[in-house]
């Protein structure tokens, strides 16, 4: 009876006391299923997060340094950081689902590891999203410590993801937990010794500068659209050079990721598709900063958006590299293929026919709204700056 | 009792998912009345001579609205989330493995819901009228459909009906008995939760007496009909529920439970008696609208939150001792277990495995069973204080009362050996100062078996007056 063998505390796990057993239901569907949608969805959710730190961080660059140029700039990101919060959230949702599906033992484990720190999230992520809004809808009206507001979300956000990556390197490393946890069973515990948080930590952080510069290319080619030449070009420039701030940081998290397991990762680049995997990722990150250059100047939107799309692929790959490395670090304790599928096709139907008719639906209807949009904004620039 | 347990003093875990809930429930409600209440007034603006104006009033309830449900709203529907994997990782693997894709469905519904909410706000001053139209009803409507998903699961917890673990139909699961009279239950109280919204939104008004009497009579109509429907809607949910928490919260306060469970019927006559106060509070703003201040109107919007923590705890209570119901055990005891004698009987940190080995008897290995048995619906001494509850036992007591105790209707039977259950009561009594020891407690047991019938019989007898 499979009711029985799942919960058999020993079948995958004899090494390991405290591995829980899979869950009574098994996987709804073959797991790759699952996995091919929470890439896709993680891919989008990062690069939403690194939209918003970045943006984040380039407001304050402007509220520091007051060039011609760097209002419009501070409007742009002051208008739409609140809505990069929302897209956060929203598709952070389906990744965090799928992970308690295809990981659900390791991953409510670790949480609960570090309990105290896991719900933080919570409060702070409402703090930091209301400050956004705060300034959104203030600054104007009271301008003068809107810097300070922005300021106090930032180091928020940067320590959000500090738990995250925290506890989906605790999900890795099932052989510390009993220790940590007769040690801690309030789940005080952020950090738990693992060397390779903090390469990973310097990863995500770094996307903020591609994404954020990116976004101020896809401005600039939206005012040299409606006739503002010059400040459009001055955009695209700057959102280029915030690009190149990105390499610079994931090579040096790469190096430190190198050092911090040399041995875990010369044994990943055995594997083909690991080498697959780090060549996409190196031409999609050289084909985003040559799509970018190109984009400096020009109306055309085919650049920008063939920028974007390179680093989706590169974002794309760091994900699916992160799920290998997971998987392959599991394997003592843990195997997916071996999970039974007791499968719910029926349910997978409806959730795709759901999806499809609603991104037709909102596809379509930000087809009709977006000139609206974008008239507004048109009226607004033409106030602002004369010619 | 596969998981660690998140062990948080005084208020316990259970405390912060609830905190957490009744927050978001409410808000949650308002994101979809609300929409509806957006849809209506738009189409309602239109046959008014001051349509512009009631328009311009509009908008400030939509942002309002945007800020209050986009924030909050969604960041503490995540945070349940959150806090139900810590509070409860078995139930909430299980929920979520059984529906995924419900949860993933309500999930496109939730991106419909903001896209759609954003189009609308942000495109205000262009859109043309019957897109403006269009958007508000698309929005109501997506955001309906979450309802309806998300409903499918909460009852689901509840009132299981012919769901089975061996072979689970997620059909039966999600349209349980509970489902259509919940369902209609929250409908109506969303659609409340909307009107008093408006009704603070139009306390905004100034210097415009008869445009604020419009507003508040009109928001007014949404709040009167559904607080009395709501009473009526509960009445039949309440047919829905299983027989025993029904007997709980009937005359079960004397009769089966010697007034442990006057806390259930408390928060049940919380949730009655704010219903009333918000018609009378909404009828007493509508025959005097000028004389409403704001300060009043959120007086009356706590009030509904105050009877959404009645509900939600009620809701809570009535699932004692399950976490989902004749499923799984607050403490994370499978109900097929039960069945099994050699399962029960197995010493309790065998099973539950995320204890550091500590010594039989010891002080420390009461602790473990206190903490990976007990701890999820009671703190030590905070929130459902163990220590209040336990004070005027013996040790020898609760050894005893451990084995019987399921049959009080609200605790889990005890699953583990007399080790176990004596370790457990030297733990318990030694928390008010009792330094009885485990071995002690089993000498004891030992030397009087002709007496311990005599204990069992007086341990029986206590069964009914020990509170929850």
């Amino acid at each position: 009876m499979i009711l029985e063998l799942l919960h058999q505390p020993a079948i995958l796990i004899a090494m390991l006391p405290v591995m829980p057993p899979l869950d009574p239901l098994g996987y709804p569907v073959p797991p790759w299923i699952l996995q091919a949608i929470s890439y896709l969805t993680l891919s989008l959710h990062l690069l939403a997060m690194n939209f918003t730190v970045g943006g984040i961080m380039l407001l304050l660059w402007t509220y520091f340094r007051k060039k011609p140029g760097h209002e419009g700039i501070a409007y742009f990101f002051g208008s739409s950081l609140p809505l990069g919060v929302s897209y956060i959230i929203t598709l952070g949702i389906p990744p965090l689902l799928i992970l308690q599906v295809l990981y659900g033992q390791m991953f409510y484990s670790s949480s609960v590891l570090m309990g105290s720190f896991w719900i933080q999230v919570i409060p702070l992520l409402i703090i930091a999203y209301s400050l956004l809004y705060y300034h959104k809808f203030s600054r104007a009206k009271r301008p003068g410590l809107q810097w300070a507001v922005v300021a106090l979300a930032l180091p928020i956000f940067f320590y959000i993801e500090f738990i995250f990556v925290n506890n989906l390197t605790l999900v890795m490393t099932p052989e510390h937990w009993l220790d940590i946890y007769a040690a801690h069973p309030g789940g005080g515990v952020l950090t738990h010794g693992e060397p390779t948080v903090h390469p990973r930590y310097l990863l995500f952080i770094g996307g903020a500068f591609a994404a954020a510069g990116l976004a101020v290319i896809w401005r600039g080619a939206f005012l040299i659209k409606w006739g503002f030449q010059t400040i459009g070009r001055k955009s695209q420039a700057f959102g280029f050079r915030v690009m190149l701030i990105t390499p610079v940081l994931w090579i040096a998290a790469a190096i430190g990721l190198y050092f911090a397991r040399p041995a875990n990762i010369a044994e990943m680049l055995q594997a083909r598709a690991v080498v697959v995997l780090l060549v996409i990722a190196i031409i999609g990150g050289i084909a985003a900063a040559v799509f970018a250059f190109l984009s400096i100047g020009k109306q055309k939107m085919i650049f920008p958006l063939l920028a974007s799309l390179s680093l989706f692929a590169v974002v794309a790959c760091m994900v699916i590299f992160r799920d290998l490395v997971r998987l392959h670090q599991l394997k003592p304790y843990f195997d997916m293929s071996a999970v039974p599928v007791q499968p719910q096709w029926g349910m997978f139907a409806i959730f795709m026919s759901a999806l499809v008719t609603g991104v037709v639906l909102l596809v379509m209807l930000s087809i009709r709204v977006f000139p609206n949009l974008a008239s507004q904004a048109r009226e607004r620039l033409a106030k602002m700056i004369p010619g | 009792m596969n998981y660690p347990f998140w062990d948080i003093p005084f208020l316990g875990n259970g405390l912060v998912v609830a905190i957490i809930a009744i927050i978001h429930i409410l808000i949650s409600h308002l994101a979809i009345g609300g929409g509806a209440f957006l849809f209506v007034t738009e189409l309602w603006s239109d046959r008014q001579p001051m349509g512009q104006k009631i328009r311009d009033w509009l908008h400030r309830y939509a942002t309002y609205f945007l800020v209050y449900t986009t924030v909050f709203g969604a960041m503490t529907g995540v945070g349940i989330w959150f806090a139900i994997q810590l509070a409860n990782p078995e139930a909430t693997s299980l929920l979520i493995h059984q529906f995924v894709f419900a949860w993933a469905t309500e999930w496109v519904m939730f991106l419909g819901e903001l896209t759609t909410l954003y189009l609308y706000f942000y495109g205000w001053q262009k859109n043309s009228r019957s897109l403006q139209v269009f958007l508000a009803g698309a929005y109501f409507v997506i955001a309906w459909f979450s309802l309806f998903i998300i409903n499918g699961i909460l009852s689901f917890m509840l009132t299981p009906g012919a769901w089975q673990l061996a072979q689970p139909n997620i059909f039966h699961g999600f349209f349980n008995p509970g489902f259509v009279p919940s369902l209609i239950l929250r409908t109506f109280v969303m659609f409340l939760i909307g009107g008093l919204f408006g009704i603070i939104v139009a306390t905004k008004i100034r210097n415009d007496d008869e445009f604020k009497a419009k507003i508040i009579n009109f928001s007014a109509k949404w709040v009167i009909p559904a607080a009395i429907i709501v009473p009526v809607m509960m009445l039949w949910y309440w047919s829905t529920l299983p027989a025993n928490t029904v007997a709980l919260i009937k005359g079960g306060a004397v009769g089966v439970a010697g007034g442990k469970l006057e806390i259930i019927t408390r928060y049940f006559w919380l949730a009655v008696v704010s219903g009333f106060l918000i018609v009378f509070g909404t009828l007493f703003i509508s025959f005097r609208p000028q004389a409403a201040s704001t300060a009043g109107a959120i007086a009356l919007f706590l009030i509904a939150q105050l009877g959404v923590m009645g509900a939600e705890f009620f809701r809570e209570m009535a699932r004692k001792p399950y976490v989902i119901y004749n499923v799984l055990y607050s403490n994370s005891l499978w109900k097929y277990h039960t069945d099994d004698q050699n399962y029960m009987q197995t010493a309790f940190l065998d099973n539950a495995r995320w204890d550091p080995r500590p010594e039989p008897l010891s002080p420390q290995h009461g602790e473990w069973i206190f903490r990976l048995q007990c701890a999820s619906c009671h703190t030590r001494n905070g929130y459902r204080s163990i220590a209040e509850r336990t004070k005027d036992w013996t040790a020898e007591f609760g050894y005893r009362w451990f084995l019987d105790m399921d049959k009080t209707g609200i605790m889990p039977p005890f699953q583990g050996t007399n080790e176990d259950r004596a370790a457990l009561s030297a733990y318990l009594v030694s928390l008010h100062g009792d330094t009885t020891t485990a071995q002690q407690i089993l000498d004891q047991v030992e030397q009087a078996p002709a007496d311990s019938i005599a204990n069992q019989a007086a341990a029986n007898d206590m069964i009914g007056k020990v509170k929850p």
